[in-house]
């Protein structure tokens, strides 16, 4: 994985740890979804973060939640 | 016990967590603990994420302000709470004393909950008076055979109540409400957005509400106008989160109304508008609570 995409999915990753002190890591193949690590409420900034971090858009009214369970869903979905 | 009665304990169970609280509370509900059983902590459980706990703590911070607001500053002598459930504000509020409040609800709630208050030796602050009624049915009848004066000012509390309702019942509710309100009557009310009910997040969630028979029907990215259309004026709205709207307790960025597609809840105060519909000309009532 070059450096600017680990990096760029480390800000994902971060964001995620910050919403839960009580974590230390998120392991890539985590369902963020699935452990409401990510729920319904904070969905819209997970989005937001990842769009920054990924510099594209994502249209939320097409979105599969699956291209966004995982790290590395999100890193295939919209790192690549 | 109906299924929607039941949801009522969900509520308690919440307002008992904040009660419980080591610091920071919203408000102290004393009775909710023994009011929350014995359904309220297992549904609390099932249905945890989302903000929903902080969402009810906040909410019934935000009523109990509202309420205290229109009573010590407006000329409200009777207070309506519609779908009271587990409430336990006639107990645990302070009321001015020419105050009647009539707490509207099923029969058998309406008396399961009066019996645990009763072997808590809880006394009313206030005048309250019980009417069983099926919100399905002329309800507004049966409030004014219980003394309900439609020529005197009211404050109408309708706290998660109209997700439960379609919107053609949950306008009509509001629009019975109106048109039972005398001039200077208010209302506090909560409701739910449509972008939450359509958000791909909520579906789990929207689906276990469904399958317990208490599903979650209504929601407007729009409540001023939604309430307009029903004689209610805005005069206050707010998102969780916001100043005067538990600021500093819920977990979540509060998104501007302006961007679209957020699921997010509504809290909100309204005043009669103007226009008075005549009672009973044109009202239907609903087909389901």
């Amino acid at each position: 994985m070059p450096q600017s995409v680990t990096t760029a999915l480390g800000d994902v990753k971060n964001w995620i740890l910050s919403k839960h002190p009580e974590r230390t890591d998120i392991p890539d193949d985590l369902d963020v979804i699935e452990t409401r690590l990510v729920d319904s409420l904070s969905f819209v900034e997970f989005v937001f973060v990842i769009e920054q971090a990924s510099g594209r858009e994502i249209d939320t009214e097409s979105l599969n939640l699956d291209q966004l369970r995982t790290l590395r869903a999100i890193e295939r979905s919209f790192f690549r | 016990m109906e299924p929607v009665s039941y949801t009522a304990q969900w509520t308690a169970a919440a307002r008992c967590l904040e009660t419980e609280r080591d610091s920071g509370g919203l408000f102290k509900d004393p009775y909710a603990r023994d009011l929350a059983g014995p359904r309220g902590f297992e549904l609390l459980k099932k249905y945890q994420g989302g903000g929903v706990s902080e969402y009810i703590a906040i909410r019934t911070r935000y009523i109990d302000d509202a309420v205290s607001a229109v009573l010590f500053s407006d000329r409200v002598d009777q207070v309506v709470l519609v779908a009271s459930g587990m409430d336990a504000r006639c107990y645990r509020l302070p009321w001015p004393e020419h105050i009647t409040v009539y707490e509207l609800d099923h029969s058998a709630l309406l008396a399961e909950k009066h019996a645990r208050l009763s072997r808590l030796r809880a006394n009313p602050a206030v005048n309250v008076i019980e009417v069983g009624v099926d919100l399905a049915q002329d309800w507004l009848t049966t409030l004014c055979d219980h003394g309900f004066d439609t020529d005197t000012s009211t404050l109408w509390v309708v706290e998660g109540l109209l997700f439960f309702l379609t919107e053609d019942q949950a306008g009509i509710l509001l629009d019975t409400m109106a048109a039972a309100s005398a001039a200077g009557s208010k209302l506090a009310v909560d409701l739910t957005s449509a972008s939450l009910l359509r958000h791909p997040m909520t579906q789990d969630f929207l689906d276990a509400l469904r399958a317990d028979g208490t599903p979650w029907c209504f929601g407007t990215d729009d409540p001023a106008a939604f309430l307009h259309d029903h004689g209610w004026s805005i005069t206050d709205l707010k998102q969780p989160g916001e100043p005067g709207a538990g600021q500093g307790r819920w977990p979540y960025r509060v998104h501007p109304t302006e961007i679209a597609g957020v699921p997010r809840n509504w809290l909100a105060r309204a005043t009669r508008s103007h226009r008075r519909r005549t009672p009973g000309l044109d009202y239907v009532p609903p087909d389901h609570p």
